[in-house]
């Protein structure tokens, strides 16, 4: 409990980026993915806000696709000064915006995310290192995967 | 303007039907995106229709490519994901422009055989697995029909890249339609056991014919180029001559050798679809006469028996066709018209 209530003392916002698994119809693809964080204590939760974009493309089938995805997570959290490791719940959006041939298409898919995180301070800069794993379910059989890294700012 | 979608797939809710859908099509070496029809398929969403029906994943036992399978299990049912657009279907991942190009290729290729006589009846429906996993192997880019024992298309996982998805390439699957041609001929029927096909040699005649009618339904002499650079090894305008490698290691060698000397006939009947008619009747011919029951496989009497067949209806080739016999099978019998 001790932990927790320290814990509503740190914030965090920055840039992150890594693999982002996106299951498609049959399979998960691997696709590069970048995004934005940022999280503050909202009393004794954490919130964090998310906003990530991945893209695919294949010229030989003319289909390209942007994937965007907007999450807001409630969590709880443990840390200090130093560090802070947090898991969260909450809703996402999932938009894929693109074009198939001669024809655009965009599509949204309303989702649930669940994301862990450890944040690091960075010496005695106000700055921060992220490491993020989280899922995104989209539908039964629809988890998307992302493990990510990032930078940004401590407070 | 961008239609706007909200997807239905919490509810389960397939999405309607289109009037065309967004398919790889062409010839001659020229393939992109069309707006096409696809009447035999019933459900674009989960993939089924008078063609067969698909399904994604699940389990083929035995070795694929070696002539030993024991089935395929498991699998489940497709979900393809689309938006319709002015009546066109326009899918929102890869895999529906690969499945639908898939569906296509097959619905033209079987009324292209209808319309020069022959008969696909006894082939269809023939279902299909999407990205099964092969002995426990899941990574393998190609496609494959298995017509021995089990009766099956087989498209495996898109490896990437730059070429054309071999799923999605129209010479690929009508060549693996090619050998569900030789099966039904050779086997006298699909998903029966003929364990004359697993012979090298039949095989390599197998791959040849397989050739043959890609790229003669197409006229496109080397239709893997758009997916795969083979360095012109499966270019049937190339100057492949026996001997070949040898077909228990490699059946594709002897293969397009047949396959080149069937582009020869083509380029003297300036006619592929003649061509392709009197590549149908030979292979008929050849498997009446069941070479491999005695012993004997007896592959490299189909040219001659081409070459037979051809030269009695056109004999004014027999220059050109008995020089271009010679070429590629040097010191093989020759065809009688030839002597």
């Amino acid at each position: 409990m001790i932990a927790l209530l320290t814990a509503a003392w740190a914030g965090s916002a920055g840039l992150y980026g890594g693999p982002l698994a996106y299951r498609g119809p049959v399979r998960h693809d691997l696709r590069p993915a970048f995004g934005v964080w940022g999280r503050a204590p909202v009393g004794p939760l954490q919130l964090t806000g998310e906003l990530l974009g991945a893209w695919r493309s294949r010229a030989s089938l003319e289909h390209r696709v942007i994937l965007g995805r907007a999450s807001v997570l409630a969590g709880v959290g443990t840390g200090g000064e130093r560090a802070h490791v947090g898991i969260g719940l909450g809703p996402a959006l999932v938009v894929r915006t693109g074009s198939a041939g001669p024809y655009a298409f965009t599509a949204f898919s309303p989702a649930v995310r669940a994301a862990t995180h450890f944040d690091l301070h960075l010496g005695r800069l106000p700055l921060a290192a992220r490491y993020q794993l989280g899922t995104t379910v989209r539908a039964a059989r629809a988890w998307d995967f992302d493990v990510a890294i990032g930078l940004g700012a401590w407070w | 303007m961008t239609r706007m979608v909200l997807l239905a797939m919490l509810a389960g809710c397939a999405p309607e039907v289109p009037d065309r859908y967004l398919v790889v099509d062409g010839r001659e070496g020229v393939y992109g995106l069309e707006e096409l029809a696809i009447p035999e398929l019933d459900d674009p969403w989960r993939m089924r229709g008078s063609l067969g029906d698909g399904r994604v994943g699940g389990y083929i036992a035995g070795d694929l490519f070696g002539g030993e399978l024991r089935g395929y299990t498991g699998g489940a049912p497709l979900r393809l994901e689309y938006t319709v657009r002015d009546g066109t279907g326009v899918p929102l991942d890869e895999d529906g422009v690969i499945l639908w190009s898939y569906y296509h290729t097959l619905s033209t290729f079987r009324g292209e055989l209808e319309g020069v006589g022959f008969d696909t009846s006894g082939i269809f429906p023939v279902p299909f697995a999407y990205q099964p996993s092969l002995g426990g192997t899941i990574l393998s880019s190609n496609a494959a029909y298995a017509g021995d024992v089990i009766h099956l298309f087989v498209l495996l996982p898109d490896g990437g890249g730059d070429g054309l998805p071999l799923a999605a390439n129209p010479g690929v699957i009508r060549h693996e339609f090619g050998h569900a041609i030789f099966q039904s001929v050779i086997g006298g029927g699909v998903g029966v056991s003929t364990p004359a096909i697993a012979l090298p040699e039949v095989s390599a005649l197998n791959e040849g014919f397989a050739d043959m009618v890609a790229t003669l339904s197409l006229d496109d002499p080397d239709f893997i180029t758009p997916s795969i650079d083979l360095a012109g090894t499966r270019d049937v305008t190339g100057d492949h001559a026996l001997p070949s490698e040898d077909p228990a290691t490699n059946p594709y060698s002897r293969g397009t050798v047949y396959a080149s000397f069937t582009w020869d006939v083509r380029r003297a009947l300036d006619d592929r679809e003649a061509t392709l008619v009197h590549v149908l009747a030979t292979l008929r011919e050849w498997a009446a006469d069941a070479p491999w029951e005695l012993g004997q496989p007896g592959v490299d009497l189909f040219p001659g028996l081409l070459a037979d067949r051809v030269l009695a209806d056109h004999p004014e080739l027999e220059g050109t066709l008995c020089a271009a016999y010679d070429a590629r099978f040097p010191g093989l019998i020759r065809p009688s018209a030839c002597l």
